[in-house]
């Protein structure tokens, strides 16, 4: 599979992509990790599903050319990840979450991890509507343009998309304020 | 308390939406630590939030991955069971195969022995009384050893095909198909056309002892055509389950 063809499946989201990822690639990741690295299964499977993730987002941004050695490359990013997972339960001396672990990859050295402020996200999440989660989503996690959005979702043009994701994202927003400030005044 | 106005200033910048109008009143607000303090916790909500949708949909690409191979050992497995099930099978019919032919052997030869009676349409000739009538009466006995001696010895130096015959028929009540083969095929067409049939009738009958159903066939077939008194014989014969097909 090239990665023209990836990149469709992944926009599509019919699965092809990631199947095609799994069943290529994973055996020889997972082994690898429980050979070189000493990991458990469930680690170097989180690993490598870490790994297919960030190749995804890479795709899906329009961050990568040319997927030549995919099998090397996505064994790179296992590494890699396995890597950065220890260091930084060695810098905070314990064993972190795997939403935590999640959180510094999208944070620099500096930022401090917020349990409570983890817990608000949470349950203003949940409280969204799978449309809204879907169009934030998109937005923060995919990066996808508002009108790529749109397309997506069947929304009429590329404004209509920003209104609603606006409007999602204000929602969530005040309720994860409302439940944070709340679990301030408790403590 | 922070303004509905400046939150939505934060939120446009954090998306990379501002105008140029809305960059530099940006810029003005960053002074005030209520907008600072706003810019902070948006930031941070932004980047829990990613961590939490990230890991959602982690979970279910996690289970999706599980899914998969599972499936693919699955299917892994059942290719293994069905190289076992053809394994088993292609032994199967190999076994049955042989037990068939096995059966096929003894068909024949229950078929040879329900067809074989020992030729008899013997004419005496003047000066082979002797040694002919002896082994006539060992050959009427069942002393097919005995009579092959008397007829050998009469045979000597004749062409008479009759003698061939009783020959012949000797070898193949002691089951010596092959033996009898030889004596049978010393009979041409030209010289005895009843006596040739009849060493068609036992060269078939032969041939099915020996297991070679098709020469037997084509025996059986001429003598079909032939009009002599083995021709009932042989269409009954051919009819029998070692020639089908």
């Amino acid at each position: 599979m090239d990665l023209e063809k990836i990149k469709e499946s992944l926009q599509n989201e019919d699965n092809k992509a990631l199947e095609y990822l799994y069943l290529e690639f994973g055996d020889y990741c997972i082994q690898k990790l429980i050979k070189n690295r000493n990991c458990m299964l469930a680690e170097a499977e989180d690993l490598f599903i870490e790994s297919v993730m960030v190749i995804r987002e890479k795709i899906l941004r329009e961050e990568i050319e040319h997927l030549v050695n995919t099998k090397a490359y996505l064994f790179t990013i296992c590494e890699n990840k396995f890597l950065a997972r220890l260091k930084l339960q060695k810098n905070k001396n314990k064993k972190i979450s795997e939403v935590e672990s999640l959180y510094y990859s999208f944070s620099d050295e500096e930022d401090e991890w917020n349990s409570s402020l983890m817990e608000a996200t949470k349950e203003a999440w949940n409280q969204l509507s799978e449309k809204c989660k879907d169009i934030i989503s998109y937005f923060y996690i995919d990066r996808l343009r508002m009108l790529e959005i749109a397309q997506i979702m069947h929304f009429a043009n590329a404004n209509v998309a920003k209104t609603t994701k606006q409007r999602c994202y204000k929602k969530f927003s005040d309720v994860a304020r409302k439940i944070y400030k709340s679990s301030k005044v408790e403590i | 308390m922070i303004s509905e106005e400046n939150i939505m200033l934060i939120r446009k910048y954090l998306d990379g939406d501002l105008s140029s109008d809305e960059k530099e009143l940006f810029n003005e607000k960053r002074s005030s630590k209520d907008f600072n303090d706003e810019l902070k916790f948006q930031e941070e909500l932004i980047k829990h939030l990613s961590a939490q949708i990230s890991s959602e949909r982690k979970a279910i690409m996690l289970e999706d991955f599980r899914r998969v191979r599972k499936n693919q050992k699955k299917s892994t497995k059942s290719s293994k069971q069905i190289y076992y099930y053809i394994a088993a099978a292609v032994s199967l019919l190999i076994i049955s195969f042989s037990t068939i032919q096995l059966l096929k052997t003894k068909s024949n030869e229950q078929i040879f022995e329900s067809y074989f009676i020992p030729y008899d349409g013997v004419t005496i000739k003047r000066g082979q009384e002797d040694q002919l009538s002896q082994g006539m009466k060992a050959y009427s006995n069942g002393d097919y050893n005995e009579a092959l001696i008397f007829f050998q010895d009469n045979a000597i130096g004749t062409t008479e095909p009759e003698n061939f015959l009783l020959i012949g028929n000797c070898h193949l009540a002691l089951n010596e198909a092959e033996k009898s083969l030889i004596w049978f095929n010393k009979i041409s067409r030209t010289e005895n056309k009843i006596a040739y049939s009849a060493a068609l009738w036992y060269k078939s009958l032969a041939y099915i002892k020996l297991e070679e159903v098709e020469k037997s066939r084509h025996l059986l077939e001429e003598l079909v055509q032939s009009n002599s008194i083995y021709e009932p014989k042989a269409s009954q014969l051919l009819k029998e389950s070692i020639f089908e097909n």
